[in-house]
């Protein structure tokens, strides 16, 4: 009895400590701060003025740490790549998709993209001098899907050659045309934003399920949930629009069932956590 | 009243000069605190925007204007495909990453930017995905470069990030090929000053015009409303955090609070001007100085802002205000003195007035004197009196120069000058010499000044009395001479006779008193008129006069009487009579000589009357009376005789 009671108390304290702090929104992990801090403020800004409350950004440069920091209840809403949403509700069921972002075409899902520069020739190159650049071992278009679309273009196996984590999808393209690397694997929709410096696309992957935005039920109350949801779902365009470049084409209600290919995926690959030199 | 007034807007006027000067002055102390302060910011600035210049012209020259860069911008320029232009712009980017990342980036630069001739933009290195955009009517630096072929350098707006512009034209063998920028972001303006200016909380204000309203629409929400003004922006400190500290301190949002309530200063940023504002609050002082920092078009982008307390404006607010008080109670003292010696002046003007009225226009002479005797002052009545002129007087020794002395008298032993030495008063009749050498007797009143005990000199008034004198003597002659003969009349008569009769007591020796009446003088009167016995009457004194002895007295004793008191007779009676009646008939003699009255021959007779008297044996009425009763018979008996008894 006196353990029940002090859970309760103990749950009861927790949330009013939550609820005391302002909510806390984590973008995609990455290098570059401003790069993607440009492209969530407007939206954060939006739903501050929404809800009416402060919203604090929490930053991390790796996925691996952002999970850590959701799973620690630091943070409560999150913008999750499918890869690393699946990762963190396997060990974290209060991870919870509800808003999942449009590709510039206006499907809720994606591609992945293996690309190459335009000038570089990579037939002369032997095949363990093949250098791939990664973006991080839980992204979604990092080694899972890098490694299928290198199978099914070149039939090379990924694990047979040079390959290293960058970091971000924006990192990969520039690796790729510094000529650090000879291929790279990002998303379909940012390697188009860099066919302006010669980023070729080799190869995509089937749809994907879009990047969403994930809550974490265990700080949230489920009203403020549902608010936020019908926030974000009733944004007029003209305001999305002016949003960051991945989170400016529309949103729609996540659909769950589109992440069971790649939670299939998910138990028969092994991820690498790093590169192979 | 008026004095009052006069008095008070004099040192009113005094003390507001004074309140000028003393403002003026602690402004200028305060200007120059200001100055200072402001001398840190600018150069701090300067130093930020100037110490990479060399570098990058250096990096311009070797880094850039190198062959293999040279040949793929050559290659931009002659290809119109789009697909070529990428890979050219990926090789560019590829060729010259190393020394962006390397060299650039250690310098804390993140802007690299090449262009086409035509102002679009081509490879941005610190956003490669971003291109193609024409900066030409946005970016006047670009514009200048690619038009005028001109190195430019200043603080200009842009599509990202506003900042500090290094923009090359780059010409390869006079092919124009473009140009490059090498930038200072804001942020890293910002992050140089915060070094520079550690001590200090800085902001840098950005105008609108140069960020918000130019950069991209993604780039937009890296700035935030600035505390101070709608026109302004700050950096957002959601996303750059450089500044933060600066913004949150309690410092700067107290005097931002101060500057947006007390000082107009949405006002003073839209001057575009450097500034500074001291703020004194609760004795505490303050500081914001804003460093303007105008674009490449001349127009103002942005300032740079420190905010920093500044305790020296304190002192000076305390110097200032001592200063006034102190100035003001020295000014209220003054005026009183002021006041006072207005008053005295005053006083001493109509006390001089008056003085020198008096003084001139007395008949007194006025001379005043120095403790040597010298004359330092000398009034009309005296230089119309002494027949000199001023010049001729002035620090000439009076007692030299006017003062006759009976002897040969000493300096040191002249009355007056001796009186004053004593610092008495002397009160005298002394003798006076004019300048033409005539002496005249003088009425005088000599003053000393005594100060502090001593002697300083003194003041003469004197008064020519030899009228006086003259008349004095007319009446002393009229009240014992006879006017018509100029005889003694019977007042001197009875004087000298007490005198006489006193006198023997001593003398043994007898005198004698004639009682002598004419004879039938009323007929002559009667028939040929007064004037005629008038004119008798004073040939008989004068014949009288010469008669006797000038020890002898002859008087008129009234009417045709005349009495002659003769002394000396002996001490022997009847020598004495003898004599007497000797001298009586000289009287007759004398007498009985023709008289000419006017146009006739007179003869005239006497009847004389005698005593003699010796000692105390008789009294003055009884010697006259037995002069008068002898006289009385000889008339009543024959005239023309003498009787002495």
């Amino acid at each position: 009895m006196m353990r029940h009671f002090l859970r309760l108390f103990f749950i009861f304290s927790l949330t009013l400590c939550l609820e005391a702090r302002s909510l806390v929104f984590a973008p995609l992990p990455f290098f570059n701060t401003n790069k993607v801090l440009e492209d969530f403020f407007p939206m954060v800004n939006y739903l501050e003025h929404a809800l009416d409350e402060n919203i604090t950004i929490h930053y991390e440069k790796k996925y691996d740490d952002l999970i850590a920091a959701f799973k620690a209840n630091q943070v409560d809403i999150a913008y999750f790549g499918p890869l690393p949403f699946l990762t963190l509700q396997k060990s974290f069921p209060y991870a919870l998709p509800i808003i999942t972002f449009h590709e510039s075409d206006g499907k809720n899902g994606y591609r992945c993209a293996l690309v190459k520069f335009g000038g570089d020739t990579l037939i002369s190159i032997p095949q363990r001098e093949l250098k791939i650049a990664l973006t991080q071992p839980l992204s979604t278009c990092g080694y899972t899907n890098t490694k299928r679309l290198i199978e099914s273009s070149f039939h090379l196996n990924l694990d047979a050659l040079l390959y290293r984590y960058v970091g971000t999808h924006d990192e990969v393209a520039l690796s790729v045309i510094r000529g650090e690397f000879h291929m790279g694997g990002i998303k379909k929709s940012i390697a188009r934003e860099y066919a302006s410096l010669g980023l070729e696309i080799i190869d995509t992957t089937p749809l994907i399920p879009g990047f969403s935005l994930v809550v974490n039920t265990q700080t949230m109350s489920a009203e403020k949930i549902a608010k936020i949801k019908s926030i974000l779902l009733t944004t007029p365009k003209e305001v999305y629009a002016k949003w960051g470049q991945d989170i400016s084409h529309g949103m729609s209600e996540t659909n769950t069932n589109m992440f069971q290919l790649l939670k299939h995926d998910m138990q028969n690959i092994n991820v690498p956590l790093s590169g192979s030199f | 009243m008026r004095k009052f007034l006069l008095t008070a807007l004099s040192v009113l006027i005094a003390y507001a000069i004074f309140f000028t000067y003393v403002h003026s002055k602690m402004k200028e102390e305060r200007d120059v605190l200001l100055l200072n302060e402001h001398k840190i910011i600018e150069t701090s600035y300067k130093a930020v925007t100037q110490m990479f210049s060399i570098s990058i012209e250096n990096y311009f020259r070797y880094a850039i204007m190198q062959p293999p860069v040279l040949k793929i911008l050559n290659d931009v320029v002659e290809t119109q495909n789009s697909y070529e232009k990428a890979l050219l712009r990926g090789f560019l980017y590829r060729l010259l990453y190393p020394f962006y990342n390397d060299e650039l980036k250690r310098l804390g630069i993140r802007q690299f930017h090449f262009h086409t001739p035509q102002g679009e933009s081509f490879l941005r290195f610190h956003a490669p995905s971003e291109n193609g955009d024409n900066l030409m009517e946005v970016r006047p630096s670009i514009k200048k470069a690619n038009i005028e072929k001109k190195f430019v350098t200043g603080f200009e707006g842009g599509r990202i990030y506003p900042g500090f512009r290094y923009v090359f034209p780059i010409i390869h063998e006079g092919k124009h090929l473009g140009s490059v920028e090498v930038s200072l972001a804001y942020e890293n303006i910002e992050f140089e000053l915060s070094k520079l200016l550690s001590w200090k909380d800085h902001v840098l204000l950005l105008k609108k015009s140069v960020t918000t309203d130019m950069v991209f629409e993604g780039h937009k929400h890296h700035f935030m409303p600035s505390p101070l003004s709608d026109d302004f922006v700050i950096e957002n400190q959601k996303i750059s955090n450089i500044t933060a500290h600066s913004i949150e301190s309690e410092l700067t949002k107290k005097i931002n609070t101060m500057l947006k309530e007390h000082y107009n200063i949405d006002a003073k940023l839209k001057e575009g001007k450097n500034f500074s504002i001291p703020i004194l609050q609760d004795d505490n002082g303050y500081i914001a100085n804003f460093y303007a920092i105008d674009d490449l078009s001349g127009r103002l982008a942005a300032y740079a802002v420190t905010y920093s307390r500044l305790d020296d404006l304190v002192t000076i607010q305390h110097k200032y205000i001592t200063s006034l008080l102190f100035g003001f109670l020295t000014f209220v003292l003054l005026g009183i003195v002021l006041y006072l010696l207005i008053e005295q002046s005053h006083k001493t003007l109509k006390e001089k007035i008056l003085f020198e009225t008096i003084v001139d226009k007395t008949i007194n002479g006025v001379i005043l004197l120095n403790a040597k005797g010298q004359i330092t002052f000398i009034n009309n009545a005296s230089t119309t009196l002494l027949g000199y002129s001023l010049e001729e007087v002035i620090g000439k020794d009076s007692h030299e120069l006017i003062h006759v002395h009976p002897h040969d008298t000493a300096k040191e032993d002249c009355p007056i000058l001796n009186t004053m030495h004593h610092q008495k008063t002397y009160l005298g009749e002394e003798v006076f010499r004019k300048k033409s050498g005539e002496h005249f007797t003088v009425h005088l009143n000599a003053t000393p000044f005594v100060h502090d005990n001593t002697n300083i000199g003194s003041v003469i008034i004197f008064r020519d009395i030899s009228t006086e004198k003259e008349a004095q003597k007319t009446i002393e002659h009229l009240a014992y001479y006879d006017s018509l003969t100029e005889l003694p009349n019977r007042k001197l008569l009875l004087d000298r006779l007490s005198q006489t009769l006193a006198n023997t007591k001593r003398d043994p020796e007898f005198c004698g008193l004639l009682f002598i009446d004419l004879d039938n003088f009323k007929f002559l009167n009667d028939t040929k008129g007064h004037e005629c016995g008038d004119m008798l009457l004073k040939m008989v004194a004068q014949r009288l006069s010469n008669t006797l002895r000038l020890c002898d007295t002859v008087s008129r004793f009234g009417g045709d009487e005349f009495v002659v008191l003769v002394t000396k007779l002996g001490d022997d009676p009847y020598d004495a009579k003898a004599r007497l009646r000797e001298i009586g008939y000289k009287i007759l003699h004398a007498i009985s000589e023709h008289f000419r009255l006017i146009n006739f021959d007179y003869t005239c007779t006497a009847s004389i009357g005698g005593t003699l008297f010796h000692e105390t044996n008789k009294t003055i009425n009884e010697i006259l009376k037995d002069a008068d009763t002898a006289m009385y018979e000889v008339k009543k008996h024959h005239k023309n005789e003498i009787k002495i008894v």
